[in-house]
């Protein structure tokens, strides 16, 4: 598989408390990875240094094979990255519309139509994001992602605010993008969901990551289920993957 | 190859960043004029070439900050729109009221 997004050995420390040491992270064209650790780890540090939002102390960040000193947001959104933050993406004093042609146009790519209804937003489209619910905010700034198509596309938390009905949806809409090929990064604690969707499973823990293979194979690494997953869902979730691989 | 170092945004966005930098500079030069006004006893507009630069690019970076405090600037990124041209948008209305108030030569 291509390799399409690869941050090596990221450090970065804030206000001297060093949050990462040794990080990497590698993604691949039509996976979905699932970058998992406890609060405060360094996940979304990672991804925001992935994506050019935030500088290094060191490290490299390489990019459809270039590499880049000094990485920039929108540089590598005009190579087919999209970053979806925690939260905030869209301004909330425009409507989802907005925001999907602005898209459109930009990229001369994208079904806008498509994407609303892929992630249920189509009813709220000429709202204003200000008005919407977090979970809605929160669906439409998937869409935007769906809309956009990218080569790459790093999310941070996109269940987060989601009901169990439409994560369903997402998730569809995530192995959708997948499928198509784009190199896909996910974090968040709905652990039940994510290793569900994700192909593989990336551990970031202690300023360092582990790829710990497939979420089976994750699910079974007795480190990680004593130190963030807990005894009791290490065994459930074990049970609930082998009875899904049946059927997959 | 333009398209690789200046990336401008979309219409509407765009637009709205014109429309309030217009709207900003508009605000500073009356701050500026009711300021001189009521230190100086009468209205006076005139700034020196170098000061109205600086002015418009301090109105400038004030558009930026508005982008930023209106969640534009994380979207804007996203489609490819570089921080310095959001800045050069938002000083683009200030620059041509101030050359055009140069050109008018209000005292």
């Amino acid at each position: 598989m291509t390799l399409v997004l690869r941050a090596d050995s990221i450090g970065k420390a804030f206000a001297g408390r060093s949050v990462l040491t040794a990080a990497t992270l590698r993604v691949h064209a039509g996976e979905i990875s699932f970058l998992v650790g406890r609060n405060g780890c360094g996940k979304s540090t990672l991804l925001n240094i992935a994506t050019g939002a935030l500088q290094p102390d060191y490290g490299t960040v390489t990019f459809k094979g270039r590499a880049h000193l000094r990485q920039t947001w929108h540089a590598l959104a005009r190579q087919g990255l999209y970053y979806l933050p925690d939260r905030d993406l869209l301004a909330p004093s425009r409507t989802v519309r907005q925001h999907l042609i602005a898209i459109a146009r930009q990229f001369g790519v994208g079904d806008t139509e498509a994407a609303a209804r892929v992630c249920h937003i189509v009813q709220f489209l000429d709202r204003r994001c200000g008005d919407l619910s977090t979970g809605e905010r929160r669906r439409a700034e998937v869409a935007t992602a769906i809309a956009r198509a990218p080569d790459c596309l790093l999310a941070d938390e996109p269940l987060r605010h989601i009901d169990p009905h439409d994560r369903s949806l997402i998730a569809n809409a995530l192995r959708c993008l997948s499928s198509r090929g784009c190199a896909v990064v996910v974090t968040g604690h709905d652990v039940e969901d994510l290793f569900e969707l994700a192909d593989s499973v990336v551990w970031c823990t202690d300023g360092t990551t582990y790829e710990l293979g497939t979420p089976a194979a994750a699910a079974t690494n007795w480190r990680f289920a004593a130190t963030y997953l807990g005894a009791a869902r290490a065994v459930r979730l074990v049970g609930d993957l082998a009875t899904q691989t049946p059927a997959t | 190859m333009v398209d690789l170092f200046v990336r401008l945004p979309e219409r509407s966005f765009a637009m709205g960043l014109l429309l309030r930098g217009a709207m900003l500079w508009l605000l500073a030069r009356l701050l500026v004029v009711s300021t001189s006004a009521a230190v100086s006893g009468r209205i006076s507009g005139s700034l020196l070439p170098t000061t109205a630069l600086a002015f418009a690019l301090g109105v400038g970076a004030l558009g930026l900050l508005d982008a930023r405090r209106r969640n534009e600037y994380r979207f804007l990124a996203n489609l490819g729109v570089s921080q310095i041209v959001i800045l050069m948008l938002a000083t683009i209305p200030a620059l041509l009221g101030e050359l055009a108030l140069g050109i008018a030569g209000v005292r």
